[in-house]
């Protein structure tokens, strides 16, 4: 064995390795070798004196401009996404429009009419048939997240500020009628973070989770099962979830489903 | 799933700053600066390339910022001294002085093997050379720094 493949079998020498004949034939070349022995050597207190050196953290203000760094990256390139996003329906728009025409003289031409054949087509004026699954991420985040940094405020403007330092998270609270905001905290589960935001009226919470989910797509609001672990007098409240592109959100409340629902389905209004 | 890249900067950053710090031998404001240019680059990547090893697809783009001549590059260690003064002291101060005796390339070689114990085929690919040569910066990183006073004093030591 030469001493380039001895060293890449011992490498890191500090760390466990299968005792196999690899490792033996290794280490009785290093025995044997002063050059690789002196290697090792040098190694060792190389790494021990520059690992016990003992460095600062990095220090708060370069975490918030990095962090803020980061929101302004994020944010230019989903309104980069989001433009792309509308040049393609635009451009999806206006092929369904010249098929649509094509298909009209088409009929016209033969001489078809269609007059009240088909069902109707609802118009109950809600949203559309709630059915599409939200993303299953924001319901273990509701059950089982546990909290981490807190910031009580009233001030919109606060909290979006702290989910930007946070969570790099560009995100206006939203307004649900006769709630008043009441903060935010940051949660955590299987590392990965959200934001908690705390509504109250009269007395009653309500809360909404916010989620960054990559890859997540539309969907409407849905009637779940999640309710956070720890909720008193479980099964719990009821719980909503739907999607916005890359965010899942959750509304979580002591409300009645349909109540629930309708604040999720409300036209979303910032501060 | 794979991590949301805010997460692997929040569980890294410390070690990142560590690692800045040595790149730049002690200068604050330049480790500041390279690990904020740095992470602003691998946050336009990281969701294209999904690496495997996020936290060593930051440090890669740690080193390659410096290499790439972004940031951090200047040649003699803790210029403006706050650093050696305020909160590291002299013993450290001497282990950014030997440092500085070293090359861009190596101080990167020397901070990926022997510090974060990445193996020569991740650092090669990490610097873009080969493996002899990776092996050649550390024998070199050793040889140098085993002639500073740093390495003297520490030798000392191990055998008092």
């Amino acid at each position: 064995m030469n001493c380039e493949k001895a060293r890449e079998i011992l490498w890191p020498p500090e760390r466990p390795k299968p005792a196999d004949d690899r490792l033996v034939a290794a280490r009785r070349h290093v025995d044997d070798c002063a050059e690789c022995w002196a290697f090792l050597k040098g190694d060792r207190e190389l790494r021990e004196r520059l690992g016990s050196m003992t460095l600062p953290p990095a220090p708060p203000q370069l975490r918030e401009r990095i962090y803020a760094a980061l929101a302004r990256e994020r944010a230019s390139s989903d309104r980069d996404e989001r433009g792309a996003e509308i040049r393609s329906t635009r451009e999806s728009r206006v092929r369904h429009f010249a098929a649509a025409a094509a298909i009209i003289v088409f009929l016209v031409v033969g001489g078809w009419l269609a007059v009240g054949s088909g069902p109707s087509s609802g118009g109950d004026g809600l949203a559309p048939a709630a059915t599409a699954p939200a993303g299953g991420e924001v319901e273990g985040f509701v059950q089982y997240a546990v909290p981490e940094e807190r910031l009580p405020s009233t001030d919109p403007l606060l909290v979006s500020g702290f989910l930007v330092r946070e969570l790099a998270l560009p995100f206006q609270p939203r307004e649900f009628e006769g709630f008043d905001l009441q903060g935010a905290e940051i949660c955590v589960k299987d590392w990965k973070r959200g934001a908690l935001l705390l509504y109250e009226r009269d007395g009653a919470l309500l809360f909404h989770y916010v989620l960054q989910v990559e890859g997540a797509q539309a969907s409407e609001p849905t009637l779940s099962e999640a309710t956070p672990e720890e909720w008193p007098g479980r099964p719990g409240p009821s719980a909503v979830v739907w999607s916005s592109p890359g965010v899942e959100q959750a509304l979580v409340a002591d409300l009645p489903a349909g109540e629930l629902l309708g604040l999720a389905r409300s036209p979303v209004r910032g501060f | 799933m794979h991590p949301a890249f805010e997460d692997v900067v929040a569980r890294s950053l410390d070690d990142l700053y560590a690692g800045a710090l040595y790149l730049c031998v002690g200068r604050e404001e330049e480790a500041e600066a390279l690990v904020t240019t740095s992470l602003v680059e691998a946050s336009r990547r990281y969701r294209a390339e999904r690496p495997v090893d996020p936290v060593f697809f930051l440090e890669t783009r740690l080193v390659r910022t410096l290499l790439d001549g972004g940031t951090g590059q200047s040649a003699s260690p803790g210029a403006d001294r706050t650093y050696r003064e305020v909160t590291a002291g002299a013993e450290a101060m001497e282990v950014f002085e030997a440092l500085a005796g070293l090359t861009a390339p190596i101080r990167c070689t020397v901070w990926l093997v022997v510090v974060r114990r990445r193996r020569y085929g991740q650092v090669a690919a990490a610097l873009r050379t080969s493996r002899e040569q990776i092996a050649g910066w550390v024998r070199e990183g050793h040889r140098r720094m085993s002639r500073s006073g740093f390495s003297t004093r520490l030798r000392e030591r191990y055998e008092a």
